[in-house]
């Protein structure tokens, strides 16, 4: 297992695949700057909601940005074997369900390593900011759980998809396509398309919901329950994934 | 041919997909040490057959033995572990190279040598037999073909595997490239103590290379033999042209003297000096213009389209 791990990080090289991840945060690190810094009623919202105010966007804009991440590395990760045609070579050396799950593993240590970062972030930059609100331990570690969740559900599509295509484009249309369709499913509440698409479900593990008070031009924030039944419902809809996309990689022909 | 010291042997091995037989029931017999050349027109079978015998493919039916451990019988495959077991024992080139073009050559074998198990010490003599030591530090996306190969070959030669598959190493070489890589696998069997397979569509291919042959057509193996018994085939004949062939077959019949009549030629199998000038004299006797006088000798790729029943280009 270690030894197939040490292989499978030897042929990343070059393929910069945590920078990917790296500018996705990079980019959530200037916006929070901004925004915090820049902020009316700043005193109101982040000095004394500032956990909730980013546990609030973060998982907004990574519904924006992680679905291009993911499906970007994982194409990067793939693209390896199916461009160097190394199947054939890789499935007389190792057990086949292996390449599978070792590439899998890789793509969770980044993710793991993002949603680490991205929490330690948010702890961070409610220290920069001097905020109030005492740390709101459950809600981080929901934000932690369901941020990482979905991404692991997204990796196993994309990787499963781009295992399987000879042409990485259409991982990554798929990618790109559901992005914006769990954009937008977010605007359409009415519309249960958000609970059809697992590309929506980073907004539908909010533990924070927000009011806004238009003639005061005011937002509070105020803390809701997490949706552990949808959270289970997404987890075997994850593990039905993982079943197919490993039954089809292990059924093609190389 | 000895079936005792076979290194693959495979028994009725089968191939289908839906109703079409890609490989049909074929008897694999590759001796301990030699150099056995596959051979088939495109689309024969050659590389699935390769592939079941490497476990990329699941065969229909039929049994696969490699060294000596049975990896596939009647259509069941062994234990995943045992196959890769004696896959370690073996090195394979399948079709085009496998490589990471994004890593330099070394960094290609050494993911090898780790997937292998193998020391590392062993990549500077990979690259030294396929005579790669000043381009290993080359990015492997911006090798010629012919180097990818040798790269292949490189990857393949770790670990001194016993058996070496090779589909069609020299496929879109240049003729330099092709002579390079056939001088390569002739020398594997003496230098490394390996026996290797090497599959072709290409009859001069094998027949440079190969100690023996297996022909395979339409998924049928149809030869399978030493080089040398294949040439036996290949034997003179003698071919005669008259102005009156039928009247000439007539007497030469009434002289107990076998021939047949083929594209306006009396053909015969032998060319002893003596039966020709018998034969020639008995035709003149009889008032017989002898218009022409051949010796024939069939070819190994005239015998290779009798077998495959192509006339065409292969």
């Amino acid at each position: 297992m270690i030894r197939l791990l040490i292989t499978e990080l030897k042929k990343t090289r070059r393929r910069h695949t945590g920078l990917v991840y790296g500018a996705a945060l990079g980019l959530m690190l200037v916006w929070a700057l901004w925004a915090m810094s820049k902020m009316e009623n700043r005193n109101n919202v982040i000095t004394q909601q500032g956990y909730y105010y980013l546990l609030a966007n973060f998982p907004l804009m990574n519904s924006f940005l992680l679905p291009v991440i993911i499906a970007c590395a994982e194409s990067r990760l793939c693209d390896i074997e199916v461009k160097g045609n190394t199947f054939k070579l890789l499935c007389t050396l190792q057990p086949r369900r292996s390449i599978y799950h070792i590439k899998l593993l890789v793509s969770f240590l980044y993710l793991l390593l993002f949603t680490t970062a991205q929490t330690a972030l948010i702890r961070g930059l409610c220290g920069l900011f001097h905020v109030k609100q005492p740390c709101p331990a459950q809600h981080m570690l929901f934000f932690f759980l369901a941020n990482l969740t979905v991404g692991t559900v997204l990796v196993i599509i994309q990787q499963s998809l781009s295992l399987l295509s000879d042409n990485q484009l259409f991982p990554l249309f798929v990618g790109v396509g559901g992005t914006f369709v769990g954009i937008f499913s977010g605007f359409l509440p009415q519309i249960p398309i958000q609970r059809l698409l697992p590309w929506g479900y980073y907004s539908v593990f909010l533990t924070v919901g927000l009011n806004y008070e238009q003639t005061t031009r005011t937002i509070t924030y105020y803390p809701v329950p997490f949706a552990y039944r949808s959270y289970i419902g997404f987890a075997v809809f994850g593990i039905i994934a993982y079943l197919i996309g490993k039954d089809r990689f292990m059924k093609k022909e190389v | 041919m000895n079936q005792k010291n076979a290194v693959i042997k495979t028994k009725n091995l089968t191939k289908s997909y839906s109703s079409a037989h890609a490989v049909q029931e074929v008897n694999l017999a590759v001796p301990e040490g030699c150099i056995y050349g596959f051979l088939g027109p495109n689309g024969a079978g050659k590389s699935t057959t390769m592939k079941m015998l490497l476990g990329l493919i699941k065969p229909t039916d039929g049994d696969i033995t490699v060294l000596g451990t049975p990896l596939v019988r009647a259509g069941k495959s062994a234990k995943e572990k045992e196959r890769l077991s004696v896959l370690k024992q073996t090195g394979s080139l399948i079709e085009s190279p496998s490589y990471y073009g994004h890593l330099t050559g070394r960094e290609n074998l050494e993911i090898l040598c780790t997937l292998k198990n193998v020391p590392q010490s062993e990549i500077s003599e990979a690259l030294s037999i396929v005579r790669m030591e000043k381009q290993q530090d080359k990015k492997a996306a911006h090798y010629s073909l012919g180097m990818k190969q040798r790269l292949g070959l490189a990857g393949a030669l770790l670990g001194h595997p016993k058996l070496l598959l090779l589909d069609e190493p020299t496929n879109g070489l240049d003729p330099a490239g092709i002579q390079e890589m056939r001088e390569l696998v002739r020398s594997l069997p003496e230098t490394c103590h390996m026996t290797v397979m090497v599959s072709s569509h290409l009859l001069s291919e094998i027949d440079q290379m190969a100690d023996y042959a297996g022909i395979i057509n339409k998924g049928r193996l149809i030869y399978q033999d030493s080089l040398l018994r294949l040439h036996e085939y290949s034997r003179r004949q003698l071919c005669l042209r008259t102005d009156n062939n039928s009247r000439a077959m007539a007497v030469l019949n009434e002289n107990r003297i076998d021939c047949r009549l083929e594209g306006g030629f009396l053909t015969f199998a032998e060319t002893a000096d003596e039966k020709t000038a018998y034969l020639i004299s008995a035709l003149v006797k009889e008032g017989i213009g002898i218009l022409r006088v051949e010796e024939r000798q069939k070819s190994l790729e005239d015998i290779f389209l009798e077998l495959t029943g192509k006339q065409v280009s292969l």
